[in-house]
């Protein structure tokens, strides 16, 4: 988690942590861990896990009724995406780090254009294509019928828009003005 | 092999965590007899039951005002119209 909030520095997505209570005390492996008997117990050991996992993202501690935990779950490691409308987006009975960056990554690239430095008129028009697998250049946008672009309300439907027919390079179009006799080899094939 | 024991242990609604050897990697840190007495107990799978009733996606965030380590307190209505956060829940153990 550390390695995705470090991804989304420059982003905005926050990332908070929510100490529970103990799932495993005193077992195996956490001897010396008991279940918490206090408040300042529990913040005691939220401490020591920001420590010793070198923490950067800020840990908060539950109380000891446990009310938002069992709010949330009751679960030991779950997670939560939420948008910036407040609506959850991912809710998860594990905490999966390629999960919760795919989630972001379609929350982050929906804030696009939004922000000014991303703004592309054209975008906010509407107008992105990407003809038969290679990127057309946005001024031969012109040659779609207007009708086309209206339709085109959704991210989905923006990314692909019916091409214009090609009508060749610079050249072929200039070619097609001079007589036939004038345009070279090959201007005969297709004519019989 | 573990994909197939990790399949067989969802179909019995146990829940391991993801990982190596299918999940059951954290088994070495603890007591084998009281974790499986934990995750097959009726209460533990009545969790994973309810969870995707609780906040299904679409769904509003309850607002959460907690302190932090460091003394300072987070408000997750603030993040509203600013921000998208995650929240995960954890312990050290």
């Amino acid at each position: 988690m550390q390695q995705l909030k470090d991804k989304y520095a420059d982003r905005d997505v926050e990332f908070v942590s929510m100490y529970v209570r103990e799932p495993h005390p005193e077992e195996r492996g956490f001897r010396g861990y008991h279940q918490h008997e206090t408040y300042e117990h529990k913040m005691a050991y939220a401490k020591e896990l920001v420590e010793t996992k070198d923490m950067d993202i800020p840990v908060v501690v539950d109380g000891m009724d446990q009310h938002h935990h069992k709010t949330l779950g009751n679960l030991p490691n779950m997670s939560y995406v939420v948008d910036k409308e407040g609506r959850v987006r991912h809710a998860e009975t594990w905490l999966l780090a390629d999960h919760v960056d795919r989630i972001l990554a379609e929350l982050v690239t929906a804030d696009r254009g939004t922000r000014r430095h991303d703004r592309n008129p054209l975008w906010d028009a509407g107008v992105y294509a990407n003809c038969a697998g290679r990127p057309q250049r946005l001024t031969e946008m012109a040659a779609v019928p207007p009708a086309a672009t209206t339709r085109m309300r959704t991210y989905a439907d923006r990314r692909f828009v019916a091409c214009a027919p090609y009508s060749g390079t610079r050249s072929d179009r200039l070619r097609a003005r001079l007589p036939r006799s004038r345009r070279g080899r090959g201007s005969y094939a297709g004519s019989w | 092999m573990w994909k197939i024991a990790r399949r067989l242990a969802l179909l019995a609604g146990v829940h391991p965590p993801h990982g190596p050897y299918a999940g059951f990697w954290s088994w070495k840190y603890l007591d084998l007899v009281r974790t499986a007495r934990m995750v097959m107990s009726r209460r533990v799978k009545g969790f994973y039951r309810e969870f995707p009733d609780l906040f299904p996606p679409g769904s509003k965030f309850p607002q959460i005002v907690l302190e932090t380590t460091d003394g300072r307190t987070i408000d997750t209505r603030s993040f509203r119209g600013q921000k998208h956060f995650v929240l995960f829940t954890g312990a050290i153990t």
